[in-house]
């Protein structure tokens, strides 16, 4: 895919694997594996940039000894993947537009 | 590389950043190994899988936005300890000297690089004028006695042929100057950069 096109479906993919309960960071990466690959350091920059952003909280939980961080959607999270939800039908036109002119044609 | 190795590494290549940050950038990564080692990897896997240290270095400063990296001041003060700072300054009449002697000597390289140059352009510019009024003057030369003319006009020639041959070396010696100057400049200025980050 491209990078610029993933980087902005990466956010929201985070915001995704905690609209229904807060998971944390390992999690997220095996919940969205199956859908788009996000390695640990690129999670790094989106939690913390989603986190600056009002659009999560984080909070820590004692686990085996250990403090693992918790992320939670805010409401202006939710409200991000409505917007994104969205914002992707105008997507849709364009690629209905890219495909009838480029792949149409050639029938 | 096991678990701690790795913070070390880690935490050594952020220095340049505020102290909480490191410590925030720390404890995600050790919270990615831990989970990992719950998952039934190996400590080695869970931190190969993680990648390079110097990658996650550079895209953690580089995703650090301006206003953290800059919010606290830097660990300055692991760099200059006292001791260090209190010898730097009694140290100052030794390297100083050093110093002042190492430039000075940079220079008088330049002064004399800039004079070899500034002589052959003065031999080139004699080479072509004489040359020139050699070939211009023999007419005359010519009227008084013909082999002398003769004579004086193919010198003037061969005096005229060597400057521009002289000319193309200078013109390129100049140019190589000047372009080792620039990359010495550089190299200059990328060390003090470093410095200035490190």
């Amino acid at each position: 895919m491209d990078a610029q096109l993933k980087h902005g479906l990466l956010e929201v993919c985070v915001l995704t694997a905690l609209f229904k309960e807060d998971s944390y960071g390992y999690r997220i990466i095996k919940d969205t594996s199956p859908y788009i690959k996000i390695s640990e350091s690129t999670l790094y920059p989106i939690l913390r940039r989603l986190e600056s952003g009002n659009y999560l909280s984080v909070y820590s939980v004692e686990h085996n000894g250990r403090l693992r961080k918790y992320y939670k959607i805010t409401d202006s999270g939710k409200k991000k993947i409505e917007e994104f939800l969205d914002g992707w039908d105008e997507v849709m036109n364009i690629h209905n537009y890219i495909v009838t002119e480029t792949r149409g044609k050639e029938e | 590389m096991n678990k701690s190795e790795f913070l070390k590494l880690l935490e050594s290549g952020l220095t340049e950043l505020p102290n909480n940050e490191i410590k925030k950038s720390l404890t995600y990564y050790s919270e990615m190994i831990d989970d990992r080692v719950e998952d039934g990897e190996s400590e080695s896997d869970a931190v190969a899988t993680l990648g390079s240290v110097d990658e996650i270095v550079k895209s953690v400063i580089s995703q650090t936005p301006l206003s953290e990296q800059i919010g606290e001041p830097v660990k300055q003060k692991n760099r200059f300890s006292v001791p260090v700072i209190i010898l730097i300054i009694l140290g100052s009449p030794i390297w100083l000297s050093i110093l002042l002697a190492l430039f000075s000597v940079i220079l008088s390289l330049y002064a004399t690089i800039a004079s070899i140059i500034i002589a052959l352009y003065s031999v080139v510019a004699a080479l072509l004028l004489g040359g020139a009024g050699a070939v211009l003057g023999s007419p005359i030369i010519m009227y008084s006695n013909i082999h002398t003319g003769i004579a004086v006009i193919g010198a003037g020639f061969i005096m005229f042929g060597l400057g521009i041959f002289m000319a193309y070396g200078t013109v390129i010696l100049t140019k190589l100057t000047i372009r080792f100057t620039c990359f010495l400049g550089h190299k200059f200025k990328l060390a003090f950069a470093k410095r200035k980050t490190a």
